[in-house]
């Protein structure tokens, strides 16, 4: 399959494509041959996994394929823009994801080697996925030899929110506020997992910074209510063990969620001066997104290609005549209702980014790419990239819990002596 | 390991003999050092600052312009001492004799953003095998901040290769490792140097070793897409493709290295960088190491013809800096 054919189709049906000189649509047709070319062929080495079980006959078949039946569910005027996004997918194959994954493994093995340096004697880095839906934990895991990888009774923890959630119930259990009759609600466990502990929090990605900021911050909060008085600091250090560190894991961000996600840490308030490391694989520049005085790089070089033709505009045309036939055909959700015009242009966040991981389309991307619906004539809008919705909320691990650790910081009294105990006999314990 | 441009201070402060090496290019980045050392304003009577000045010839004029004015930027910040590409191994082999002749350390820097490949593999396969205890080697390198549209260089038939190209070419088995780059005219004259027509029963194998994701995700695709003709007629040829970070000398000898231990003895073992200049660096550390344990292997570099077009501007962040001994030391562990 060479796949010039059905450029050359694609190439007859947009009318401003079929007006240009001969010599322009040769030159312009080549540069999106080679374009499609790649993605075709990452496709093909690292299909887009939401399909394989479902459906065969999308972004897996010849691209071309895929891209010529996608265009046209656009209306005509729209369809050289939604040509030019069709192409601007930034696809990281699994490979690449490994890639990214082991960057972040080798820069997590000199932070460590670092704090075996300094003889750190007893510390751990124990790893959490933001999610039990985090597809590269066990990757990663296994690259930085994470305790529970080399050792059968020891298990890897898990998701992050499991482990808030248990930690508010057991600091809730200790204050009196909800008393539970199990033992898994016990203090000790919890307190020894904190000391001499860097706590690493992986996510496969991070577009916007919004759910890896609300997670670090329930996380930051916990640290809070735990450490916050100068007894409990002190008592912990005169001990010789360290207040934990933090460490953030996203084998791919952008600049914005980056600028997010330290903005956070920087500004943590946990009662210590909170060691962290923010570990990326690769940051995305802020601009290679379609958004205002912002254009993705394929659409760069096809105004390079071809000035004569408004790519940007072209591409959001795009984007509102997505929004318009979803709205249409979804009266329900037009303006003012559950969903905002402009994030069904442009993406959650309305950053409209054109990047899509092999294992999912991430919801910070243009909805072109991965939002399915029903149309008015009765049939399906089918999207190229269908995404599998990862996490419900955006807003951490909810508000009962962080009401949970609220209630707590009133009771601040009890649970400092009960922790500073704790810190003591984990001291007589390791001798 | 990369460390970042602070090094440069702790090594200016160390009592010892420090010679930074660099080239005047037509691209920004090559005033990132310079720069720098006019902020930490090294002493003269323990330093020396030299400038390499390339040819003049072969290039279009408005390169020719910029290099210029470059040059006189750079003579403005630190006056450094101007050298001919021939005149630096004089230079470098005078200073390491002395190394030994007065007992003393004396640190060798050399920066490649404004090297081409070429010459990287020159300066440090000469310091290679010159160099003795008393000398560290240090390599930095200053990222451009964008790339310029514009015509790529016109490379020359003729490849510059590490060891002697003639001795390899024409085997009968070849493993050729191409790191791809945006210019298909040069991954073309590669293939067409190593391919022997002439051969009947010549068999060669392709590695592909994409730099991933390069300094921005764009240009990692460029290359690739740029290749995608030779990746889809050359099927026949194509075995693998590895990802390589360009920053990580360990990764991109390691993977060197696996490819060199999975492919026969008496297959030659070429490796063609006609990607970022860096990578140079660990692709000629790999291949010593592998030369020294009597492995068939070479490197090739293509030669530009015509410079035509100034391919960046500016420079963005700190300069990376490597210490040569470090890493070389780490490929030899993955042997």
């Amino acid at each position: 399959m060479q796949g010039n054919e059905i450029i050359t189709e694609i190439f007859q049906k947009i009318e401003k494509l079929r007006k240009l000189a001969p010599g322009e649509k040769e030159a312009l047709s080549y540069f999106m041959i080679q374009r499609q070319w790649m993605l075709e062929y990452k496709l093909s080495n690292s299909g887009y996994q939401p399909l394989s079980s479902i459906d065969h006959k999308r972004a897996n078949v010849p691209y071309s394929k895929t891209l010529l039946d996608w265009i046209q569910q656009f209306p005509q005027e729209s369809q050289l823009g939604a040509l030019a996004l069709g192409l601007s997918v930034h696809y990281i194959t699994e490979k690449e994801f490994n890639n990214f994954l082991g960057s972040c493994a080798s820069q997590i093995n000199s932070i460590n080697t670092e704090h075996i340096r300094r003889r750190e004697q007893g510390w751990k880095i124990i790893p959490y996925a933001l999610t039990d839906r985090t597809d590269i934990y066990g990757k990663l895991v296994h690259r930085i030899g994470s305790e529970g990888t080399s050792n059968a009774d020891t298990k890897i923890p898990g998701p992050l929110e499991s482990f808030i959630i248990q930690a508010a119930m057991t600091i809730n259990h200790a204050t009196g506020t909800q008393p539970l009759p199990y033992e898994r609600f016990d203090l000790k466990p919890l307190i020894h997992s904190l000391l001499n502990k860097t706590y690493l929090i992986i996510e496969d990605w991070s577009l916007s910074g919004r759910t890896m900021g609300a997670d670090i911050s329930d996380f930051l909060h916990l640290l809070k209510v735990i450490f916050s008085t100068d007894k409990i600091r002190t008592a912990a250090r005169s001990a010789r063990f360290h207040l934990p560190e933090l460490m953030v894991v996203l084998p791919f961000a952008t600049e914005d969620a980056l600028k997010r996600i330290k903005q956070i840490l920087s500004q943590s308030d946990v009662g210590y001066s909170l060691r962290y490391h923010v570990i990326t694989g690769f940051v995305f520049e802020a601009d290679d997104r379609l958004a205002k005085g912002c254009t993705p790089d394929f659409i760069k070089n096809l105004s390079l290609c071809m000035p004569r033709i408004k790519w940007g505009s072209e591409a959001h045309n795009a984007c509102e005549a997505f929004a318009r036939i979803f709205t249409a055909s979804s009266p329900e959700f037009a303006h003012g209702g559950k969903l905002d015009e402009e994030i069904l242009k442009y993406g959650y966040g309305k950053k409209g980014w054109t990047i899509v991981g092999f294992h999912n389309c991430p919801d910070n991307s243009l909805p072109l790419y991965w939002k399915p619906f029903r149309m008015t004539s009765n049939k399906d809008f089918i999207p190229i990239f269908p995404r599998i919705i990862s996490k419900v909320s955006h807003k951490g691990t909810g508000d009962e819990i962080r009401s949970m650790l609220d209630d707590t910081e009133q009771k601040q009294k009890i649970l400092e002596s009960k922790v500073i105990k704790v810190i003591k006999e984990i001291e007589r314990e390791q001798g | 390991m990369r460390y970042s441009e602070d090094i440069i201070d702790q090594i200016l402060k160390k009592e010892v003999r420090k010679i930074f090496v660099f080239a005047v290019s037509y691209e920004d980045r090559c005033i990132r050092l310079p720069e720098l050392l006019s902020k930490l304003n090294p002493k003269r009577t323990k330093n020396r600052l030299i400038c390499i000045e390339l040819p003049d010839r072969n290039v279009h004029p408005l390169v020719s312009v910029k290099r210029k004015e470059l040059k006189a930027k750079i003579q403005d910040l630190i006056e450094p001492e101007f050298s001919t590409i021939d005149r630096i191994k004089t230079i470098l082999d005078t200073e390491i004799c002395e190394s030994v002749t007065k007992n003393q350390e004396t640190n060798i820097i050399i920066d490649a953003s404004g090297m081409p490949r070429g010459l990287i593999l020159n300066i440090l396969d000469h310091i290679g095998k010159s160099r003795n205890q008393f000398n560290r080697v240090f390599l930095t390198y200053s990222h451009p901040k964008e790339y310029l549209p514009g015509n790529l260089e016109i490379p020359s038939p003729i490849i510059k290769s590490l060891y002697s190209f003639s001795g390899v070419q024409r085997s009968s088995k070849v493993a050729l490792a191409i790191f791809p780059g945006f210019n298909i005219s040069e991954t073309a004259v590669v293939i067409s140097r190593v391919v022997d027509p002439d051969m009947e029963e010549q068999h060669v194998r392709l590695f592909w070793f994409l730099t991933h994701p390069g300094r921005h995700y764009a240009f990692y695709e460029r290359s690739l897409s740029e290749h995608m003709v030779f990746f889809k007629f050359l099927e026949g040829f194509r075995s693998l493709e590895i990802l390589c970070r360009m920053d990580d000398f360990n990764q991109i000898g390691v993977e060197l290295i696996k490819l060199a231990k999975g492919i026969d003895d008496d297959e030659a073992f070429l490796v063609a960088n006609l990607g970022p200049r860096i990578i140079t660096v660990p692709i000629l550390l790999t291949a010593h190491a592998l030369h020294a344990k009597g492995r068939k292997v070479d490197v090739l570099i293509p030669q530009p013809l015509f410079y035509n077009s100034i391919r960046s501007r500016g420079f963005v962040g700190k300069l990376d800096v490597w210490n040569l001994e470090e890493e070389f030391s780490s490929i030899v562990n993955a042997l």
